[in-house]
């Protein structure tokens, strides 16, 4: 949670959250070290800091039962979950009556959806520094009578009129270069993850360690690493159990590119997970 | 007073531990007494269930424990005790009402603390059991 503007983003997540399911009394996310990342409207900092700091305490000490994944406190008027999203907690209060099911699915599904787009938005965000960097390159080469008109016409009009000014005096090669640069081009260290629904493979010549995954993910990667090695994937549930195995591209045409992952029975166990369950795969770069 | 007992057929550990006070009993002493040896009657026979491993029954007299690993009975004790007590700081700070039950999920294993008058049960499970189911059995006893 490095930039306001995710700060913003989780925010208006969490105030959706609570108009779509009004029995949604308050959320928040918190860090680890009990920091409020964020939080709705109607919840004060007073109370959601230091629940987040006993929260935190209470996590230190279910070293027996490993890392905390959820939390429920069910009271006679109201009900409290707190479930891992990574490297942070998110904490919902919803009245009794509410379906657990249906919390379970906002706060489990779309609030770590939406903090992956803002991830991938803030990268994109994070290259455009570059450019504006890049800006006074093509103006150096300018005339410095250029210069000076493009100077004046600074001084007079507002700052946000920068970057379409710039844009047609560019030539087209620069166009070209700043394109790529704004492409979302993750690291090798931090290969992208794809969300993929679990279909079940079944079969007698079905080996127990590789998953079925849609070929244009494949292909994606391929794109992305080039001439890198991907034998394997990772494959993460969304409650934070992970495996890593081969894969292969589905065979079944009627199954591409719609965001399924084949999973045989022997691994949907060892993940804790099941048909129809999301998970995150992401490639095992060599 | 406090003893030790080791089940024949069972690899469990048993530890009673009961501190019944020598004055004459009250009414609501023995009713609470009576909802404790039934909890504890119940809870032997959800420890049978194939995925339990153990539970903490606990009232402010008696406390019955019976774990299938009871090097972790301090660690587990301090855990579900811990978790009563954060589920009142939550109740009062987000006005909850009075905390009924906690279900704590680890990586590799879930606690269910289920709150009836002062007794307090914390069943300790593998993550693939049911805990509503378990919570039905307790509850219903509590009713019966």
């Amino acid at each position: 949670m490095s930039t306001g503007a995710r700060v913003f983003a989780v925010q208006n997540v969490l105030n959706e959250i609570k108009n779509i399911s009004p029995e949604v009394s308050n959320t928040f996310l918190f860090a680890i070290n009990g920091e409020i990342l964020a939080k709705d409207d109607d919840t004060s900092l007073l109370s959601a800091g230091p629940a987040a700091k006993a929260f935190n305490i209470l996590d230190e000490k279910a070293k027996s039962i490993g890392r905390l994944e959820s939390v429920t406190f069910c009271g006679s008027h109201q009900r409290m979950n707190i479930s891992r999203l990574n490297d942070s907690y998110l904490a919902t209060i919803a009245s009794k009556e509410s379906s657990p099911r249906r919390a379970e699915t906002l706060t489990r599904v779309l609030v770590p959806a939406i903090l992956r787009l803002v991830d991938n938005l803030q990268l994109v965000t994070e290259q455009e520094p570059t450019i504006e960097l890049n800006e006074p390159e093509p103006s150096a080469l300018d005339t410095p009578a250029d210069e000076t008109q493009e100077a004046a016409e600074t001084d007079e009009d507002s700052q946000t009129n920068n970057v379409d000014k710039s844009e047609p005096a560019e030539p087209n090669l620069d166009a070209e270069q700043h394109e790529s640069e704004l492409q979302y081009e993750p690291s090798p260290e931090e290969p992208p993850a794809t969300q993929f629904i679990i279909e079940h493979l079944g079969g007698l010549l079905v080996a127990p360690d590789t998953v079925r995954v849609d070929s244009a993910a494949i292909m994606q990667w391929k794109e992305l690493y080039g001439d890198k090695e991907i034998n394997e994937v990772e494959v993460e549930t969304l409650s934070g159990v992970k495996t890593r195995c081969k894969f292969k591209p589905i065979k079944d045409s009627k199954l591409e590119g719609k965001g399924v992952i084949q999973m045989p029975q022997k691994m949907q166990l060892a993940l804790q997970t099941s048909q129809g369950e999301l998970v995150m795969v992401k490639p095992v770069v060599e | 007073m406090a003893r030790k007992r080791r089940s024949k057929t069972e690899p469990q550990t048993t530890m009673e531990m009961e501190n019944e006070p020598a004055t004459p009993i009250i009414s609501a002493f023995v009713e609470k007494d009576t909802t404790f040896k039934s909890l504890r009657e119940r809870l032997a026979e959800i420890n049978q269930q194939g995925g339990v491993t153990g539970y903490i029954l606990r009232s402010s007299t008696s406390a019955s424990v019976d774990l299938r690993e009871p090097s972790d009975l301090m660690a587990l004790a301090l855990l579900s005790s811990h978790a009563v007590d954060t589920g009142h700081e939550f109740s009062e700070t987000f006005n909850l009402g009075t905390i009924e039950n906690i279900l704590l999920e680890g990586k590799n294993a879930k606690v269910l603390c289920v709150a009836l008058d002062q007794i307090i049960v914390n069943i300790f499970m593998e993550k693939s059991v049911d805990h509503n189911q378990i919570l039905n059995k307790i509850c219903g006893d509590l009713g019966e």
